[in-house]
C-alpha cells in the first residue's frame, strides 16, 4: 500500500493479508496455513470422495508415488481414553487394501489395528508448534491421533497416503471395469459369484504360496520379515473375500443401471437441446429477413414518397420562376429605385435569414392566384426587397470569401514562414488580420467594461488593474493558451465520445448509444476529463468508470474515478507516457522471475514478452479480455481495499493458476495464443484468490517501492530518447516540406 | 462479401510455411480491430471494443505453393499509446497502417507511422497502407489520388478498405503475404490445411511484379 492517500489509514490495520514488512509475513504464513486447513476440513465433511483430488491437485509438486516401495514407519499413537496414553508403533500402509496396519515392532505378523485408508480424512493443525508433527486421521467416526515427531515427516505421510489411496482407487474402478466387461450380460449374478469365487479360491491359493515362502524366508533371512508381514496382513483380510465380492458386484450393477438411466437421460437432453438451438435458428432467422423486410418496405415507401415531395416541389419552383419573370417585367416599367446598401452586418443575416424563412412561405402566397392591384402591387415589393436582400448576400459572401482568402495566406505563411523581412505587404497582412482578430475579441468583452470604464470578469466581479502577469501581459500568449486548454478539452470531449459505445458492448448497460448507462459514463469521463487536465482522457478509464457506475451514482463513480488515479495507482499511471504503468510491467516481470522462476524461463526461452498482456490487466484493473467478471470484481475489491500491491498479487496469481498448462505451450505464437484465451481460465476465484493472499507470500511491499524507483528511472530515459527521436523525426520532415516548398517556388 | 476466401480443401497446402509478424497502426477509432475482426474471423461489429495495450490474433493465408501465418499484433491508436508502439512493432516483418478516408488527420497520423516505421522497424518491413470504411464515401476527406500518390512515392502497397463490407480486407493482407519474402522463415512450422485460399486474380494483376 502506498503510504499518502486517504484511506490509507483506515486500510493499514485490515491489511492483514499483504503484510508490510517481513516479521509480519512470518506471522501471515502460519494464519495462512490455518486457513489451509479450515478449507482442508471443509472440503472433507462436505465432499470426501473428492478429497485425494482436491488435496493432490492443491500440491502439484509431489513426485509420483512409486507403488513398489512400502510406506512404513514408527508413528506415535495417541489413544484417548481415561488415561491419555502415546506409543510408538509400526505403521505399514497395504496398497492392496488401502488400509493402514499397525504393530507393536516390525517383525510382528499380526498388527494390532489397522486404519481403513479407503474412506478416511486427514487433518492437521499448522498452528501447533509444541507437536509439529501430530496430525489426525478420521474415519467411521473414529480418530486416531498419530504424531510423526516433526512437520516435514508429516507431511510426507500425508502426501504418500493420499497418493497411494488414488492409485489404488484408480486400481480398483479399472479392475472392476475389466471383470464387468468379461461376464456375458446372461445369468449375472450367478456367473459372479461363481467366477468370483473361483477368482478369490485362486489367490487365496497364492496368497497361501506366498505365505509358505513368506516363513522361509522369515527363517532364513530376518530382515525380509516386514514384506512377509505386509502379505500376511494382506492375507487376512483377504478371508472373506466372496462376501465383498459379491457386495461389490451388486454395487456395480446397481451403477450400471443407473448410469445407463442417466446416459437415457442425457440422451434426451442432447435432444431438447438439439430442438431448441433449431428452434432458436429459425426464429433468429426469421426476425432477420422480417427486420429486413421491415427495413426494404419502409425505405421503400420513403422513396416513393420524397419522389411525390420532389414533384410537387419542382412543380412549385416552375410556377415561381413564371411569376418572378412576369414580375421583373411588370418592375421594369415602375423602374423603381433600389434601397441604399447601408444597413449593418446584423441586419444583413437577419434578413438573410429571413429570407430563408420567407423563401419557403413563398409559395403559399403566390400559388393563390389574384390579380388584383394590390397584390401585384405587395408582389412587387417582396421583388424589391428580395433584390436587395441579394445584393447584400453577395456582398457578405464576397466579404467571406476575402477573408477566407486572408486566413488561407495566414495558415500558408505559418506552415512555412519566409525569413527575414522580404515580403513587407505579406508581413503587414498577417499583422493586420492579427489585431482585426484581437479587436473582435475586445468587442466582445465590452460587455463586461461598466460606465466608469471598469473592467469585470466574466463572473462579474471587478477586474484588479494591476495585474503583472507576464502571459497576462501579452494578450496574444493568454489568447494561446486559453486556446490550447480548449482544444485539449475539446480532443478529450471527442475521445470520449468516440469511446462511449465502445466501452464494454458486451454490457446491457452499454451495448448501444441508447443505453442507459452511457450518459452517465459521458457525464464521468468529461467530468474527470475537467478535473484533471493532465490525465485528460485515458482509454482504459473508460472501462473503470463503467465498472464504478455499475455500483455507484455518477458523482460516486467520479469520485471512485479520482481515488483510483490519483491515490490507489502509483504516480503517472494515466499520463500521457503510462510511464507507472509501464514500470509496473518491469516490477512484475522481477517478481513472475522470484515467485514462478519455471514460468519466468520458459517465457525467456520462447522470447515472450508478457507485458503485452499484461498491461492491459494493470490499466484497467483486469477488466480486460474475457477475465470473468466474478473475478475481476474480486481484484477491484481488494484493488479498493489495499491498493495497487494487489495488482501484482493477482497477476502471478493468474501465472500460478494456469503454470502446468503454460508450460506445455512449446512456441512463442502457441504462448501468444494460451495468452488471448487466458481470461477465460480464471473462473476459479477461490483457487486465485488463495493462491494471491496466501500461496505468494512472502509479498513484502518494500521490495515492490524499490523496484518500482529503479525502473520508473528506466523507463522515463527509453520514453525522453523515443521522444527525441520522434521531435527529431518530425523537425526532419519540416525540413523536407521546406525544401519542397521552396523547389515549387522556383518551378 | 465476395472478396471472403473459401476453405482450402485438406490436404492441399503444400510447400513451405512461413510465419510473419504482423503489427497495425494509425490513430484511435480508424478501424484496425475491425480489419483484424474481419480478416481472422470474417465478422463485424459496429461497436468494437476500444483496444487497450494491443490485442494478439492469428490467421493463415494459402498463396499457390506457401502458407502464409500471420501473427498479427492489433495496437491501441490513442495518441499515449505510441510509446508502447515500439514494443509492438519491434521484429514485425509486415504493418499496416491505417487511416480513416473521412478523416484527414487520420491520413497525417497515418504518414507519422510510415516514417517512424521506416527509421525504426526492421529494414525490410513490408508497409501497406489502408485507407479504411471505404463504405463512407459520400464522407470522404482523403481523396484517393493524394493516398495513392503518397503510397508510391514511399513504395507503400496501398488499397482502400472497408471492414463492414469486407472490400479489400483480405486482399490487402494477400498482397502483403505476397510481398512477403519466403525464403527467410519458410519451413519452420508443421504443415497446416485450414487457410483462406487465394481466389482474386486482380490481385495477381495488380500485383504481380510487387517484389521490389
Amino acid at each position: 500500500m502506498e503510504g499518502g492517500g486517504p484511506g490509507t489509514a483506515d486500510s493499514s490495520n485490515l491489511e492483514s493479508n499483504s503484510a508490510k514488512s517481513d516479521d509480519q509475513e512470518d506471522e501471515n504464513q502460519n494464519e495462512e496455513a490455518e486457513i489451509i486447513n479450515e478449507n482442508d476440513k471443509k472440503d472433507e465433511n462436505t465432499e470426501k470422495d473428492d478429497n485425494t483430488d482436491s488435496a493432490i491437485d492443491r500440491d502439484g509438486k509431489t513426485k509420483v508415488a512409486n507403488p513398489e516401495v512400502k510406506l512404513c514407519g514408527w508413528l506415535l499413537i495417541f489413544s484417548r481414553g481415561i488415561i491419555n496414553t502415546n506409543r510408538s508403533r509400526w505403521f505399514v500402509f497395504g496398497d492392496n487394501t488401502c488400509k493402514l496396519y499397525y504393530y507393536r515392532n516390525p517383525h510382528d505378523l499380526i498388527p494390532l489395528g489397522e486404519i481403513d485408508i479407503a474412506h478416511a480424512s486427514f487433518y492437521f493443525d499448522a498452528s501447533n508448534t509444541e507437536k509439529p508433527g501430530s496430525f489426525e486421521i478420521r474415519c467411521f467416526g473414529k480418530e486416531y491421533l498419530l504424531d510423526a515427531h516433526d512437520r516435514h515427516t508429516m507431511m510426507y505421510w500425508l502426501q504418500e497416503l493420499q497418493k497411494r489411496r488414488k492409485i489404488y482407487n484408480i486400481k480398483k474402478s479399472s479392475l472392476s471395469k475389466e471383470r464387468l466387461g468379461q461376464w456375458s450380460v446372461k445369468a449375472v449374478d450367478y456367473n459372479i459369484s461363481r467366477s468370483a469365487g473361483a477368482g478369490d479360491s485362486t489367490s487365496q491359493q497364492n496368497n497361501k504360496g506366498k505365505i509358505v515362502s513368506a516363513f522361509k524366508n522369515l527363517k532364513s533371512k530376518k530382515l525380509l520379515q516386514r514384506s512377509s508381514a505386509i502379505e500376511s496382513t494382506g492375507n487376512s483380510t483377504g478371508a472373506h473375500p466372496c462376501v465383498k465380492c459379491k457386495q461389490l458386484q451388486s454395487e456395480l450393477s446397481g451403477l450400471t443401471e443407473e448410469h445407463q438411466a442417466t446416459e437415457d437421460e442425457l440422451q434426451a437432453h442432447r435432444e431438447i437441446v438439439r430442438l431448441l438451438q433449431k428452434e432458436m435458428d429459425t426464429i433468429r432467422k426469421e426476425m432477420h429477413t422480417n427486420s429486413k423486410d421491415g427495413e426494404c418496405k419502409n425505405s421503400l415507401d420513403q422513396m416513393v414518397m420524397f419522389k411525390d415531395m420532389l414533384k410537387a416541389k419542382d412543380e412549385i419552383i416552375v410556377k415561381l420562376t413564371d411569376q418572378v419573370f412576369e414580375l421583373e417585367t411588370a418592375l421594369n416599367q415602375y423602374k423603381q429605385t433600389n434601397g441604399q446598401v447601408t444597413t449593418p452586418l446584423s441586419d444583413t443575416q437577419e434578413s438573410l435569414s429571413d429570407r430563408s424563412s420567407s423563401a419557403s412561405n413563398e409559395p403559399v402566397q403566390t400559388v393563390i392566384h389574384t390579380q388584383s392591384p394590390k397584390e401585384v402591387e405587395k408582389l412587387k415589393d417582396m421583388c424589391t426587397a428580395y433584390e436587395l436582400q441579394n445584393h447584400k448576400y453577395t456582398k457578405l459572401e464576397a466579404n467571406y470569401y476575402q477573408t477566407q482568402s486572408k486566413y488561407l495566406f495566414l495558415l500558408k505563411e505559418l506552415k512555412s514562414p519566409v525569413r527575414g523581412g522580404e515580403d513587407r505587404n505579406s508581413q503587414e497582412a498577417i499583422n493586420q488580420l492579427l489585431e482585426d482578430a484581437l479587436e473582435t475579441d475586445a468587442e466582445r468583452t465590452k460587455d463586461f467594461v461598466s460606465s466608469l470604464g471598469q473592467e469585470y470578469d466574466k463572473y462579474g466581479f471587478l477586474k484588479k488593474p494591476d495585474i503583472e502577469d507576464e502571459e497576462e501581459a501579452d494578450p496574444l500568449v493568454a489568447k494561446a493558451t486559453q486556446l490550447e486548454r480548449q482544444s485539449a478539452e475539446l480532443s478529450a470531449k471527442i475521445k470520449i465520445e468516440l469511446d462511449l459505445p465502445r466501452t464494454l458492448p458486451n454490457n446491457k448497460h452499454y451495448e448501444c448509444m441508447e443505453s442507459d448507462g452511457i450518459t452517465k459514463l459521458r457525464n464521468v469521463l468529461l467530468a474527470f476529463s475537467w478535473h484533471n487536465p493532465v490525465i485528460g482522457y485515458c482509454q482504459g478509464l473508460n472501462r473503470l468508470a463503467a465498472i464504478a457506475l455499475l455500483f455507484l451514482s455518477e458523482e460516486e463513480a467520479f469520485w471512485c474515478l479520482v481515488a483510483i488515479t490519483d491515490h490507489l495507482m502509483p504516480r503517472e499511471y494515466y499520463s500521457q507516457t503510462l510511464a507507472g504503468a509501464q514500470t509496473d510491467q518491469r516490477v512484475l516481470k522481477d517478481l513472475l522471475q522470484d515467485k514462478i522462476p519455471k514460468l519466468h524461463y520458459h517465457f525467456e526461452q520462447h522470447s515472450v514478452d508478457i507485458s503485452l498482456f499484461t498491461f492491459n490487466w494493470f490499466l484497467t484493473i483486469f477488466v480486460d479480455n474475457n477475465i470473468p467478471p466474478d473475478t475481476f470484481l474480486r481484484v477491484w475489491d481488494t484493488f479498493l481495499y489495499e491498493g495497487s500491491k494487489v495488482l501484482f498479487r493477482f497477476a502471478v496469481a493468474f501465472f500460478k493458476n494456469v503454470e502446468d498448462d503454460m508450460v506445455k505451450q512449446n512456441s512463442a505464437l502457441k504462448l501468444n495464443h494460451f495468452f488471448r484465451t487466458m481470461g477465460e481460465k480464471m473462473s476459479n476465484v477461490r483457487r486465485i484468490t488463495q493462491l494471491a493472499f496466501h500461496w505468494i507470500n512472502p509479498f513484502p511491499m518494500r521490495g515492490i517501492s524499490t523496484k518500482r524507483q529503479f525502473y520508473m528511472q528506466q523507463v522515463k530515459g527509453e520514453l525522453a530518447e523515443l521522444d527525441r527521436f520522434r521531435k527529431d523525426m518530425q523537425t526532419k520532415q519540416q525540413e523536407t516540406d521546406m525544401k519542397e516548398y521552396y523547389s515549387d517556388d522556383d518551378l | 462479401m465476395a472478396s471472403r476466401g473459401a476453405q482450402r480443401p485438406n490436404g492441399a497446402a503444400q510447400g513451405k510455411i512461413c510465419q510473419f509478424k504482423l503489427v497495425l497502426l494509425g490513430e484511435s477509432a480508424v478501424g484496425k480491430s475491425s480489419l483484424v475482426l474481419r480478416f481472422v474471423k470474417g465478422q463485424f461489429h459496429e461497436y468494437q471494443e476500444s483496444t487497450i495495450g494491443a490485442a494478439f490474433l492469428t490467421q493463415t493465408v494459402c498463396l499457390d505453393d506457401t502458407t502464409v501465418k500471420f501473427e498479427i499484433w492489433d495496437t491501441a491508436g490513442q495518441e499515449r499509446y505510441h510509446s508502447l508502439a515500439p514494443m509492438y512493432y519491434r521484429g514485425a516483418q509486415a504493418a499496416i497502417v491505417v487511416y480513416d478516408i473521412t478523416n484527414q488527420d487520420t491520413f497525417g497520423r497515418a504518414k507519422t507511422w510510415v516514417k517512424e516505421l521506416q527509421r525504426q522497424a526492421s529494414p525490410n518491413i513490408v508497409i501497406a497502407l489502408a485507407g479504411n470504411k471505404s463504405d463512407l464515401a459520400n464522407k470522404r476527406m482523403v481523396e484517393y489520388e493524394e493516398a495513392q500518390a503518397y503510397a508510391e512515392e514511399n513504395s507503400l502497397l496501398f488499397m482502400e478498405t472497408s471492414a463492414k463490407t469486407a472490400m479489400n480486407v483480405n486482399d490487402i493482407f494477400l498482397a502483403i503475404a505476397k510481398k512477403l519474402p519466403k525464403n527467410e522463415t519458410g519451413g519452420q512450422a508443421q504443415p497446416r490445411q485450414t487457410g483462406v485460399k487465394v481466389g482474386s486474380e486482380q490481385n495477381q494483376q495488380s500485383e504481380g511484379g510487387c517484389c521490389k
